[in-house]
């Protein structure tokens, strides 16, 4: 064995350690590449206020791609050759839609990098870039929700986006694509509005399809089959390329949102309105989006992700017109798990991964892993880049699913039936099969040390809070029932508490409650250091 | 082919926005219900705005069709019917109502709404009263109308919006009769007849007979259960750095609130609009009355945009038939102005300085304006603003302002 001598060992053990530090320890942990415009590796660090250019934005994508690289070593390596790959951006609005400001769509010279990318390193026949915006495409005949641009009617296809909205990357996205095919005639490339491309059955009606079910999992939306895309179903690679910004109602836009895009508007919209109503309407849970945003992605989970974080909007997902609403980060994300990845973006945004409901979701499917102890972040360092973006007011956490309930609230609590909630809320007639005047339900939180926050509640109906034997709260609404509606300054002992709720029917309403534990700066975010068990 | 009268004003009242329209030609819309104009909407409508027969009542929407203004007018200083109120209101909030939704698509069927109407005196309180209260004389102006309260929840209750609809007030001037010695408080007087001889007592019991289905309350936010929350986003207050204020449990919880006061000049910040009606909402149980203690927590222009940061106006109408001038907000520095004008609309910060701009105000001397608007409660530039039914230079009617007021010096961050 040759011996090696004090400087080779401390050179081998300085260079060991930096590639620990790069590409993490352990094989199994899910990978996310983390890129800010100061990152050393770039040809060209630059400061996150830079308004960067085509070339700098590459840098960092394709850095990003190789730091985020998944199991099979390489992004091209996961992509097999003449395969099919789709890149699926948000291009929600185009810029002369009111609702569109910068930061709400994804950078165009992000989208373009992954196309480059993939064009030049892999093997893929065909690559598309497919979206569905709301708007409607240039073939749709109807005349309503429709873009134009200098008297000439336009979609995503044929926007021109100027120099100044992406620098160094303007024009048209059918100009991009046609520089593409002129540059690799071996490989297909076009473009698919998501919005038009249902999947019908031989009739040529609209076919519902069944969610997949995945590690088990089955539906968790209202209802359990879905109007898709034949080219997200069938394409054999898919790319999701968000952009990060928060959102009123999920509280992150990230890979999973990213799916509503492809929700087919053609059947979702409604007359005179080309956005996903449908959606919406049909398979919301407690007003919540997360449950179909899931499945949606159950359908063809993403095969890699690269998020844009050069910019992303504050307060809410579309323009409010705010003049700090934007912000700039000039960050980019990726990785092949879409869990691990959107939970990186939810600590970009200063949110807990574990309050996103359909993070929950998708790792209870088993896309991936949601436990920040089990994710490698390599490249810049999270904690360093994470800032906390103003939250939606109408944003709250995850609220407790896990409860006892019972019919008989002087029955003894060992005897109640477990239930676990679809979502937020907690109907105590149809948890139990039959409806009674009084119910009382149960749910126990540890807490990691004596924490103080606010216990949020939406009733319906009267309540009677307990906290530890000790009555906390009672309250009475008749109204409408909303999560957070009552904000109680609540104080968890160390260890072990136990919160119950007897809840009273009022008129005709069905007795409902939903609870959450909020943190001390009452945004919404659940209390750090606990966990709702039964 | 020739043109009538109206139609060549509604063709002359198009030309800006064409002309604007113009300058943006390459890059439009096409009108559509997902694609929101940008500019807030703002009604302003005095009783003599009528049909637009001299060109200057009424306006085009988004869809270029005319909407009238009042069908019948009223000089604008005449003592008006309760029938030209519950119709004067209508049109303002119809007026705010476009681009954005009408003000009954705001609420649903079984929203908590809260009315917070501005009670800053009471009608037969003598100073002498020892009750805690520090009375100020009742002068026409100093407090809502109580007309247009009681119009606003017609107009709801027509349109089926509203299952609890909560009056609040939290006065600095007068205790709830239970808690002084006195035999009027602000919710029980009839104002000496100013208002149709309605009490806010009165209104509510008949409003609770006339519409049994919804629960119809009073809270008087000084002694009403109150929290002690931190403001969401960031605090204004300056000696205020933890962000924290009590305020009623009711702003809180409540779905929707409407905003109700009328035009008054302050002698502290300038003018007393939407803004200020929510000091209001700090109880007098913990900040004292006068609520002093709440300066102690940043100048009155942070405190007031903080504490509307708790809950947001979701529609604002200001004026009636007085409002104040001179050392407002009460007397007796303040004297009446007898000015039948309203002004509506579902973005505060607009709806406050469409409001100040007609009482002679320049918006950018008022700091609170741009801290609201930093806040995203609307934009206070004229130019940002669609002003609907009457032109503000035609509702222009100067305030006498207050004697020792002056436009602040910088830096607040001025517009």
């Amino acid at each position: 064995m040759r011996r090696i001598c004090r400087r080779e060992f401390i050179i081998s053990s300085v260079q060991a350690a930096a590639a620990v530090s790069l590409f993490g320890v352990a094989q199994g942990k899910p990978r996310v590449g983390l890129v800010q415009s100061t990152h050393k590796r770039l040809t060209k660090p630059v400061s996150p206020e830079h308004p960067l250019d085509y070339e700098l934005v590459r840098d960092m994508v394709w850095r990003a791609i190789e730091y985020g690289q998944p199991r099979a070593g390489s992004l091209e390596a996961k992509i097999k050759p003449g395969s099919w790959v789709v890149i699926k951006p948000n291009i929600v609005f185009l810029k002369p839609q009111s609702s569109y400001r910068s930061g709400d769509i994804t950078d165009q010279r992000v989208t373009r990098a992954v196309l480059e990318y993939v064009a030049k390193k892999s093997k893929a026949g065909r690559i598309t870039i497919a979206e569905g915006g709301s708007y409607r495409s240039l073939s749709d005949p109807l005349n309503d929700n429709v873009v134009s641009q200098g008297g000439v009617r336009v979609d995503a296809t044929n926007y021109d986006w100027g120099a100044d909205e992406f620098p160094g990357a303007g024009g048209t996205l059918e100009a991009t694509l046609r520089e593409f095919r002129a540059a690799h005639p071996d490989k297909k490339f076009d473009y698919v509005d998501l919005s038009y491309d249902v999947v019908r059955d031989p009739s040529g009606k609209p076919l519902r399809i069944e969610v997949p079910r995945l590690n088990g999992v089955a539906a968790f939306g209202a209802r359990s089959e879905y109007y898709v895309t034949n080219t997200i179903r069938n394409c054999d690679f898919l790319i999701s390329v968000p952009v990060m910004k928060v959102h009123e109602n999920c509280g992150i836009t990230g890979c999973f949102k990213n799916y509503v895009g492809t929700g087919p508007r053609c059947v979702y919209a409604t007359p005179g309105a080309f956005w996903n109503a449908g959606l919406h309407n049909e398979y919301a849970v407690d007003t919540r989006i997360d449950p179909f945003i899931a499945d949606l992605a159950a359908f063809h989970p993403p095969d890699f992700n690269v998020v844009d974080g050069i910019r992303g909007l504050q307060y809410t997902e579309h323009s409010n017109e705010r003049p700090d609403q934007m912000l700039r980060n000039n960050l980019v994300l990726a990785g092949e798990d879409p869990v691990s990845t959107d939970a990186v973006v939810a600590r970009l945004l200063g949110f807990n991964p574990l309050d996103i409901d359909y993070l929950q979701m998708g790792a209870a499917r088993g896309l991936g892993t949601l436990d920040m102890n089990q994710i490698d972040v390599v490249g810049d360092e999270l904690d360093r880049l994470a800032r906390p973006w103003i939250k939606p007011r109408a944003w709250y956490a995850r609220c407790n699913r896990d409860w006892v309930v019972t019919g008989e609230p002087q029955s003894d609590v060992t005897t109640w039936k477990r239930h676990t909630s679809p979502g937020d809320t907690l109907y105590f007639a149809k948890a139990l099969g039959s409806s009674a005047p009084a119910f009382a339900a149960a749910a126990k939180v540890r807490a990691d040390g004596s924490r103080k926050g606010f216990l949020w509640l939406g009733l319906t109906g009267k309540v009677t809070v307990t906290l530890n034997g000790a009555n906390f709260l009672e309250q009475r609404n008749t109204t409408r029932h909303r999560v957070g509606q009552i904000q109680a300054p609540i104080e968890l002992r160390p260890g072990e508490n136990q919160l119950l709720f007897r809840v009273e029917t009022v008129g005709e309403r069905p007795a409902q409650l939903s609870a959450v534990l909020i943190g001390p700066s009452n945004s919404g975010d659940s209390l750090d250091g606990t966990r709702w068990t039964t | 082919m020739r043109l009538s009268r109206r139609q060549l004003l509604a063709g002359g009242a198009l030309l800006p926005r064409v002309l604007r329209g113009q300058q943006n030609r390459r890059e439009e819309v096409t009108a559509s219900a997902t694609i929101r104009a940008r500019a807030p909407c703002v009604g302003v409508v005095l009783s003599s705005s009528g049909e637009g027969y001299d060109g200057s009542a009424g306006a085009l929407d988004t869809r270029g069709r005319w909407r009238p203004g009042l069908a019948s007018t009223q000089p604008n200083d005449a003592d008006l019917s309760t029938e030209f109120v519950e119709a004067w209101v209508r049109k303002a909030i119809e007026m705010a109502g476009d681009p954005y939704p009408d003000l009954f698509r705001l609420i649903a069927p079984d929203d908590w709404v809260v009315i917070k109407t501005d009670i800053s005196c009471c009608y037969g309180l003598g100073p002498s009263v020892e009750d805690g209260g520090a009375h100020q004389p009742f002068i026409p102006g100093t407090v809502t109308d109580l007309r247009l309260v009681r119009a606003v929840i017609n107009y709801l209750m027509e349109h089926k919006r509203g299952a609890r609809i909560t009056i609040v007030e939290g006065s600095q001037q007068w205790l709830p009769m239970d808690r002084s010695k006195s035999a009027v408080d602000g919710w029980t007087t009839d104002w000496g007849g100013a208002f149709d001889g309605l009490s806010y007592k009165k209104m509510v019991e008949d409003l609770s007979k006339k519409y049994p289905e919804v629960d119809f309350d009073i809270a008087d936010l000084n002694f009403a259960e109150s929290l002690e929350l931190p403001v969401l986003g960031r605090p204004l207050g300056r000696l205020n750095p933890a962000g924290r204020y009590t305020i009623a449990k009711v702003i809180a919880e409540c779905d929707k609130l409407i905003s109700i006061a009328p035009l008054k000049t302050d002698a502290r910040t300038g003018v007393a609009l939407t803004f200020s009606n929510y000091l209001g909402i700090a109880p007098g149980a913990k900040y004292g009355f006068p609520k002093s203690d709440l300066l102690k927590l940043g100048s009155l222009d942070e405190v007031m945009v903080d504490l509307h940061s708790y809950h947001p106006a979701d529609f604002s109408i200001l004026g009636g038939s007085f409002g104040v001038e001179g050392d407002g907000p009460a007397g007796p520095g303040a004297t009446p102005v007898h000015y039948n004008v309203l002004v509506a609309g579902p973005r505060p910060a607009s709806v406050d300085a469409v409001a100040a701009t007609l009482m002679g105000f320049k918006v950018e001397q008022l700091p609170y304006l741009a801290l609201a608007e930093n806040l995203g409660y609307g934009s206070p530039r004229l130019r940002d603003i669609w002003v609907r039914c009457s032109p503000v230079e035609q509702a222009f009617r100067p305030f006498r302002k207050p004697s020792n007021w002056g436009p602040p010096a910088p830096p607040w961050g001025g517009l």
